[in-house]
């Protein structure tokens, strides 16, 4: 039986210092993203001291000036474009993996399992420099296309990991009962498992999304053209030697922390399932 | 039924694939020459504007090549350069620091350009770093600048603290503490962040070679020489005094000192140009003088730039040709008078022009006066230039953090760096 | 499994297995043949030299210096992602009228690309213009400034911080799930005999979020030990190697110093290390499951 295991534990406590205390919380640990805010919006000049928790005059011109100044344009676009190509890819391929990990077992499979799991303990410095080797005998240096190859590989283990997990809580009898209706399994798979999958599916996607779209040294590494790069490259760059605009770079940095955030919190809730697989009782 | 289904996803996953790498098809034809510079180029005032209608004139006069940019923040350059010249991509037109092109000559990575540079029009009026690109009468590369490093100050701040123009360091110091003391703005100002290994470098470079000293002689390590010493000691008195900013990363000086916070840095007469398109009232009152260290004018180093065409490249005749339009009388007016650079060949700048920008004639006998060693890794050691400067900048962190004070640091400095070179092929 | 089933599954699975292949495990075996050979990027080809890379790596003062750091960084990033991860589990648990909200408003950090976390950190930490500066210096019990990028000693911590800002919400999400697992019945019973919240705390949820609280310490491990864009964006591994990880110092032997062999074998290195910690893992968890009430 799932209970609320610890909350019991604090009924003496009382349930105004524990919301209070998560206020103080997120007061603290989300300082980080306010500053970042407040930075952006700031009007005066950036050298001021002390700086102000409040600007005096918040000003939005730095959110137009990343996009005029400098091209970001772009670089979100590439951005886009290329996480969710390799989101796409990555589900397309690691469903069906997941599906036959979940229903078939074979030592074969078994081994399959666990180089899935290997790959999560290697080093990207490690693959970086062969990588760089393979991607320019292939030609697929400097090419977005090469960027979403390398993101899908990265993603098809945990997307495969994550999806066994929910298939693995789909009871087979409903693709048994479909089979003897006189379904193959592939269509039982499509037709019955797949939909009661959608939370995995999503989360899956956001994992992979998120993956491509963080990523810096391997588009830092393997893009050269200006005009091919992500934006987390581009907010390096930003930092540069003639100027140094942190109001832009807040900016940016925070048009670019959008996706991610708003992507997370709509699949917040099937993470844990996922992530934990089974580790946890009950 | 699932052979179906198979088929389905695996023409999906073809297409997807041949969509998005379609743009890179239809992006090679072969009249394509490609020309690499560096993204500061773009951003810089004037610069971007210069560049843009060079390259609508070489169109025109060229229909059958398009010229295509790429760009690259400056500080990566010369990491980024190497990795896309290893990978064989190399662009046909590249641009190089002045101080990489022995790197990159030794490494036999550029085309000779004798061949066309002898019946060129321009091929005597190039400016003396030219030789620089010169190895046993092979000329591989075309001087595009040269940006000695000079003192930049701002007159209104050292007037008000009612102190002139410092031609050492002693007055440099009794300068920045009275700026601090009667304006309340930071006297000087170098890279003092030791994360930009580069940079931080680079500020070494200024005063060890302004003082006549350097970090290498002979091909040895040279960092316990008392020169060196007291060159930094003298950068680290500032810091102690609060009288040049910690953790300074070089953009933010260069800002400060356009905003009119900052009374004095040496620094590249790029940032002159910054000055005029950020902060234009205050151009008149920024003066260019020789950096006041032992050495004088004799003592900057230098930036710059040279044009050349790598050895891959696959268009090399089509290469040439822009080199040869940069170099132009036209366009080599315009660099110096409306970007207020020195060009790769000699321009007579007009009376009203030096009347205007004064500074001009001091930065040519700077650029006239410099000797060549200006490698931003010390002599005899350029092609390790990144571990040699990382090692020299790990001890001056020790210095800029408070832990050792200098002689110290660059004792263990110079043996860190004689234990290395002993690693060093041959 | 029939015949025509096996044909199916090697069909399903065969883009997934190719993909991984090609593009993680060739590379896998492309890097240890590297590490075997002496490759300058530029220049002379590649040069047979067996073993004696790793030879020579196990000599080296930077080797050395970088495998410390490692262990220092790792230890501080997973101690205090757990620590806060484990404060935020267990408030978020008890404090049911802010949980909805909170819990998504926690999770932000990891949602958050590593480049933005290192921007802004670093814009809070600057030396001249920093809010922490300010806000510590108002306490009165700090120096007025602080130089948390450019001191030695301090950089570590700096790095820890952000890496354990952003790695927090793995953990307090795995053990929130951990804790909500644990069944009722068993606090009901020890209330029944009279148990005190900290006997309670200590007998029954600590070893219910001990299975939940391995995987968490496994996977912070393992990631902190990966952790390169990061620290590399943020310090370049200096000032004076003081945050110089091994995943670091494997990016500027390779591309900074353009040493590819030396690079591919701390590479192999640390994939060795990784296993060998994983697996020694495996078995100290498995043992103290079998021990466990």
């Amino acid at each position: 039986m799932r209970g609320r295991g610890g909350h019991r534990v604090y009924r003496r406590a009382g349930q105004a210092t524990a919301n209070l205390a998560v206020v103080a919380l997120i007061t603290v640990l989300l300082f980080p993203v306010y500053w970042m805010l407040i930075s952006s919006l700031r009007g005066e000049s950036q050298f001021s001291f002390p700086p102000k928790f409040f600007p005096s005059h918040p000003s939005a011109t730095s959110y137009v000036q990343i996009f005029t100044q400098k091209p970001l344009g772009t670089w979100l676009l590439n951005s886009i474009v290329v996480s969710l190509a390799s989101t796409v890819m990555s589900i397309v391929v690691s469903a069906p993996a997941a599906f036959v990990l979940s229903r078939f077992r074979s030592v074969a499979l078994t081994s399959f399992s666990v180089a899935i799991l290997v790959t999560q303990m290697l080093p990207a410095t490690l693959l970086i420099i062969p990588m760089y080797f393979l991607f320019r005998t292939l030609r697929l240096l400097d090419s977005l296309t090469g960027l979403v190859l390398v993101y899908t590989a990265f993603a098809i283990p945990l997307s495969v990991w994550i999806l066994r997990g929910f298939f693995d809580t789909i009871p087979r009898e409903l693709e048994e009962s479909a089979k003897i209706d006189g379904c193959t399994e592939l269509t039982a798979f499509r037709r019955i498992t797949l939909p009661l999958s959608l939370p995995g599916l999503a989360a899956t996607g956001v994992f992979a999304f998120v993956l491509a779209w963080n990523d810096f040294f391997f588009a830092k590494t393997f893009i050269n053209s200006q005009w091919k790069w992500v934006v987390t490259v581009g907010l390096s760059s930003l930092s540069g030697w003639y100027v140094l605009e942190w109001q832009q770079t807040m900016a940016a940095s925070a048009v670019f922390a959008i996706p991610p955030a708003i992507a997370f919190l709509f699949v917040q809730r099937y993470l844990v399932g996922g992530l934990t697989g089974g580790a946890v009782k009950g | 039924m699932r052979i179906r289904h198979v088929r389905i996803l695996a023409t999906a996953l073809v297409a997807l694939l041949v969509v998005l790498s379609a743009p890179q098809i239809k992006a090679a034809p072969t009249t394509i020459v490609s020309l690499d510079f560096p993204s500061w180029m773009w951003s810089e005032p004037g610069v971007g504007e210069y560049f843009n209608d060079a390259i609508a004139e070489f169109e025109r006069e060229n229909p059958s090549i398009k010229i295509r940019r790429t760009t690259i923040p400056a500080g990566e350059w010369e990491d980024r350069m190497i990795v896309t010249l290893a990978s064989g991509q190399a662009p046909d037109v590249l641009k190089l620091f002045t101080n990489n092109v022995p790197f990159f000559v030794d490494r036999g990575l550029l085309e000779p350009l004798n061949r066309w540079l002898d019946n060129a029009p321009f091929k005597n009026r190039l400016i003396g770093v030219q030789k620089v690109a010169v190895r046993d009468g092979k000329v591989y590369g075309v001087a595009l600048t040269a940006s000695p490093h000079g003192f930049l100050y701002n007159k209104k701040l050292l007037d008000a603290a009612g102190v002139r123009v410092p031609t050492t360091p002693a007055e440099l110091f009794e300068a920045a503490r009275a700026v601090k003391a009667r304006t309340g703005q930071f006297g000087y100002a170098f890279a003092s962040d030791p994360s930009d290994v580069l940079q931080a470098y680079i500020a070494l470079m200024q005063w060890t070679i302004g003082n006549g000293t350097d970090f290498s002689r002979e091909g040895k390590p040279n960092c316990n020489d008392p020169k060196v010493v007291e060159s930094l000691e003298w950068m680290k008195r500032l810091l102690d005094a609060d009288l040049a900013p910690r953790g300074t990363t070089v953009a933010t000086f260069r800002r400060m000192f356009w905003e009119g916070q900052l009374a004095m840095i040496i620094d590249g007469p790029w940032t002159m140009t910054y000055v005029r398109d950020r902060n234009a009232p205050l151009y008149s009152s920024i003066g260019f003088a020789p950096v006041p260290l032992a050495m004088r004018e004799a003592g900057s180093i230098t930036g710059g730039a040279f044009y050349t065409i790598p050895r891959v490249s696959k268009s090399k005749e089509q290469a040439w040709k822009w080199i040869e339009l940069i170099n132009r009388e036209k366009w080599q007016r315009r660099w110096l008078e409306e970007l207020v650079q020195i060009p790769g060949t000699v321009v007579r700048p007009s009376e009203k022009f030096l009347k205007d920008n004064q500074w001009i004639s001091t930065l040519n006998e700077l650029a006239a006066k410099q000797k060549s060693g200006f490698g931003y890794a010390a002599p005899g050691f350029e092609k390790f230039g990144p571990e040699f400067r990382r090692i020299v900048i790990d001890h001056w962190a020790q210095v800029l953090a408070g832990r050792q004070p200098v002689k110290p640091a660059m004792d263990a400095c110079q043996a860190a760096l004689e234990r290395w070179a002993a690693t060093l092929p041959k | 499994m029939t015949a025509s089933s096996q044909r199916l599954a090697l069909i399903l699975i065969a883009p997934a297995a190719i993909l991984i292949s090609v593009v993680l495990f060739y590379p896998i075996l492309h890097g240890v043949w590297m590490s075997l050979y002496d490759i300058p990027l530029l220049g002379p080809p590649p040069k047979f030299v067996g073993l004696s890379n790793f030879a020579t790596l196990v000599m080296r003062e930077d080797f050395q210096h970088a495998f410390r750091v490692t262990l220092g960084y790792t230890a501080g990033t997973v101690a205090a992602a757990f620590g806060i991860g484990f404060l935020v589990a267990i408030l978020l648990n008890a404090a049911i009228f802010a949980r909805p909200i909170a819990r998504k408003l926690l999770l932000l950090p990891w949602a958050i690309p590593e480049v933005v976390a290192v921007l802004v950190f670093a814009w809070m930490l600057d030396f001249q213009f920093g809010v922490l500066n300010y806000l510590l210096s108002l306490t009165g019990y700090f120096p007025p400034k602080i130089g948390w990028l450019l001191s030695p000693d301090l950089a570590p911590y700096a790095v820890i911080a952000v890496t354990a800002w952003k790695d927090y919400p793995l953990a307090s999400v795995m053990i929130l799930a951990g804790l909500q697992g644990i069944p009722l019945e068993l606090y009901e019973a020890a209330r029944v005999d009279g148990a005190t919240s900290f006997q309670e705390f200590r007998h029954i949820t600590m070893p219910g979020l001990r299975p939940i609280s391995a995987v968490v310490f496994l996977l912070l491990t393992l990631y902190s030990f990966k952790r390169v864009a990061l620290i590399y964006i943020m310090t370049g591994g200096g000032p004076s190697r003081s945050t110089e990880t091994l995943s670091v110092l494997t990016y500027l032997e390779g591309f900074k110093f353009f040493r590819m062999g030396s690079a591919a074998a701390i590479g192999v290195a640390m994939l060795a290390v990784t296993l060998v910690f994983t697996l020694f893992y495996y078995r100290f968890t498995m043992a103290t499951a079998e021990t466990a009430p």
